[in-house]
């Protein structure tokens, strides 16, 4: 469970462009379900998947990972938290241009020390799974958008998170390609995966697997909708 | 442990190599500043030891005449006065001096000497003689005395190339020929030569030399080393400074170069931290990144003024650090680098670039991921 109290976010705090993103967001968010937070640009959804990431801390208020504060931790446990609880697919799959799928694949299990053999077999089952595994040696910037993304997938869950979080996943992509994306996050909810997305696209957030719909607008939480 | 840092390794690599252009003119300027600074040490360490390798025979103590504060000829009575000092032994009187050739437009060291069984037509030179004499002709030295009249002398044998560095432009002849090209008297010499019986008193034995012929000067052969280190030492100082200038502009182009982050450098840092890099990670790649480099700019810098210095003769400074005139000495060294001077160089170069590095990549890898990837 993950569960949000108060949270606010101020960017540029005591600066003529001060901008709230979040303003004392209440939340929680259920384990192995599928939770999509909806609303236009602006409305605060990267950023409140940012925190809930650890990838930034609060202005204030306190955020809890199965019962554990994560918004007092010190930074080496937050990386910590962020290589071993969350996997991330970001809106323009921030992969890292010039190496390989399968490097891009097998980053962030670096900092983990396992065996490379092993994480390079992982990897490879991954990719496979996404059906990718045959551009395992290409470079990332020769792939198409939808490849990038699956890319961006196996990356998320190399080293088995329990939480994915995506942001605007079908963004840059087609309709085709976006339903493949959704069968893709149906196959990890069979999994057990947690999974959040953000997105302002329909066909996310009506889409039938999804459990619960947060919608957002101007920082805060509009409506929260549990879909049977 | 040993995994992770393999995976960072291999990852620095990477990154070295997508930017690889950024990444080699850094090297080559580097590996070229770094060649630059070592040759200047190697070569004045190495002329100071062959120096002091060929000095090894000077005489304990030469004691000349002056008058008027210059340098006069010394009568050979004053060998006797001399050995009766205490201490001293073996005292001998020289007769040397400078011959100028008009041909070469070079000063040349003429030496009166009993070895090498020359007859009074006859000479032994260094090989700068036989490069630069200009007009030599059935192996002859064709000369001018004092008074105009020519001299020639056969070339009987050449000197030994290791005694270069001190004898290139050396011309021996007995001291029959001597007289007779410079006119000096007979029963004078240039000045005098001995020995020391106890080096630790020196100092002593040529005071009490001065008081017993105040018209003389003894100098002692801790003197003459002396001098010659202080010329190697101010010469690849004066060097050195000159480099210092290029040294500085190496480094802020290092600064630039190495420590300014593009936007996608920094977003690949904010990238990686959201991937669940520690700091510590980060700061451990952009370490193996300088390592990197600098130790391979270090390795090729070193590597090549090793070439530079010992195989190719330093054609770069050797004008400024060797010669004293126009004539140079044309000598190999001795191959050898002295560990103290390179770990000094490569505490010079290697370190401060890895510390500039790494100081950026620390500025952005402790920020938060989320604001360093919005750089992107």
């Amino acid at each position: 469970m993950i569960t949000l109290k108060n949270v606010s976010k101020i960017f540029n705090a005591g600066r003529p462009n001060e901008f709230h993103a979040l303003k004392n967001v209440t939340l929680t968010v259920a384990r192995e379900k599928i939770t999509v937070f909806k609303g236009p640009s602006g409305s605060g959804k990267t950023t409140l998947l940012s925190l809930i990431g650890c990838m930034s801390r609060p202005s204030s208020g306190r955020i809890f990972v199965d019962g554990r504060e994560t918004t007092s931790l010190p930074e080496r446990f937050l990386s910590d938290i962020r290589r071993s609880a969350f996997g991330f697919i970001f809106q323009n799959y921030n992969l890292i241009k010039g190496i390989t799928v399968l490097e891009n694949t097998m980053l962030p299990a670096y900092p983990t020390g396992r065996r490379h053999a092993e994480v390079k077999a992982d990897a490879m089952k991954l990719l496979a799974r996404l059906n990718i595994d045959a551009k395992a040696g290409q470079k990332v910037e020769q792939l198409s958008g939808g490849e990038q993304q699956r890319t961006a997938i196996a990356r998320a869950l190399i080293n088995n998170p329990a939480v994915i979080i995506a942001d605007e996943p079908t963004a840059h992509l087609d309709m085709a390609l976006s339903m493949e994306f959704l069968d893709i996050v149906s196959g990890l909810f069979r999994q057990r995966k947690t999974i959040l997305m953000a997105s302002h696209d329909p066909l996310v957030f009506e889409a039938g697997i999804v459990d619960a719909v947060v919608e957002m607008r101007d920082g805060s939480i509009l409506e929260e909708k549990q879909i049977p | 442990m040993i995994e992770r840092q393999r995976y960072l390794l291999d990852f620095a690599i990477s990154s070295l190599t997508r930017r690889r252009w950024k990444n080699l003119a850094l090297a080559v300027i580097y590996a070229g500043m770094v060649f630059l600074f070592t040759s200047v040490v190697l070569f004045a360490d190495a002329v100071r030891k062959e120096a002091a390798a060929v000095l090894k025979d000077t005489p304990d103590m030469v004691i000349q005449r002056n008058m008027a504060g210059r340098h006069d000829l010394m009568p050979l009575a004053y060998q006797g006065l001399i050995a009766e000092v205490r201490g001293v032994s073996d005292v001998k009187p020289r007769l040397w001096g400078y011959y100028y050739h008009q041909a070469a437009a070079a000063n040349y060291t003429v030496t009166a000497t009993p070895e090498f069984g020359l007859a009074e037509n006859e000479a032994a030179v260094g090989s700068g003689v036989m490069r630069t004499w200009g007009t030599l002709g059935d192996n002859e030295l064709y000369m001018r005395a004092y008074d105009g009249t020519p001299v020639v002398l056969k070339i009987k044998a050449v000197l030994n190339a290791e005694t270069d560095l001190v004898a290139a432009d050396l011309i021996l002849i007995t001291e029959a020929a001597f007289r007779r090209i410079f006119g000096i008297p007979a029963g004078f010499a240039t000045d005098m030569v001995a020995r020391i019986r106890n080096a630790k008193e020196a100092l002593t034995i040529a005071e009490k030399v001065f008081v017993r012929l105040p018209d003389t000067r003894p100098v002692l052969k801790t003197d003459i080393l002396k001098t010659y280190a202080a010329i190697f030492d101010w010469r690849s100082g004066y060097i050195i400074v000159q480099l210092f200038g290029a040294m500085l502009a190496f480094f802020i182009f290092a600064w630039d170069k190495a420590t300014g982050l593009t936007g996608e450098e920094r977003a690949e840092i904010g990238i990686l931290k959201a991937l669940g890099w520690d700091t510590s990670d980060i700061l451990m790649l952009k370490f193996w990144e300088g390592i990197f480099i600098s130790l391979n700019a270090f390795l090729v810098g070193t590597a090549a003024a090793y070439v530079h210095v010992f195989f190719s003769r330093a054609p770069l400074f050797e004008h400024a650090l060797k010669g004293w005139s126009v004539l140079y000495p044309a000598f190999r060294l001795q191959p050898e680098i002295d560990p103290f001077r390179a770990a000094a160089v490569f505490a010079l170069t290697v370190v401060p670039y890895s510390i500039m590095t790494i100081i950026p990549a620390w500025k952005v890898a402790v920020t938060e991921p989320d604001a360093a990837m919005r750089n992107i």
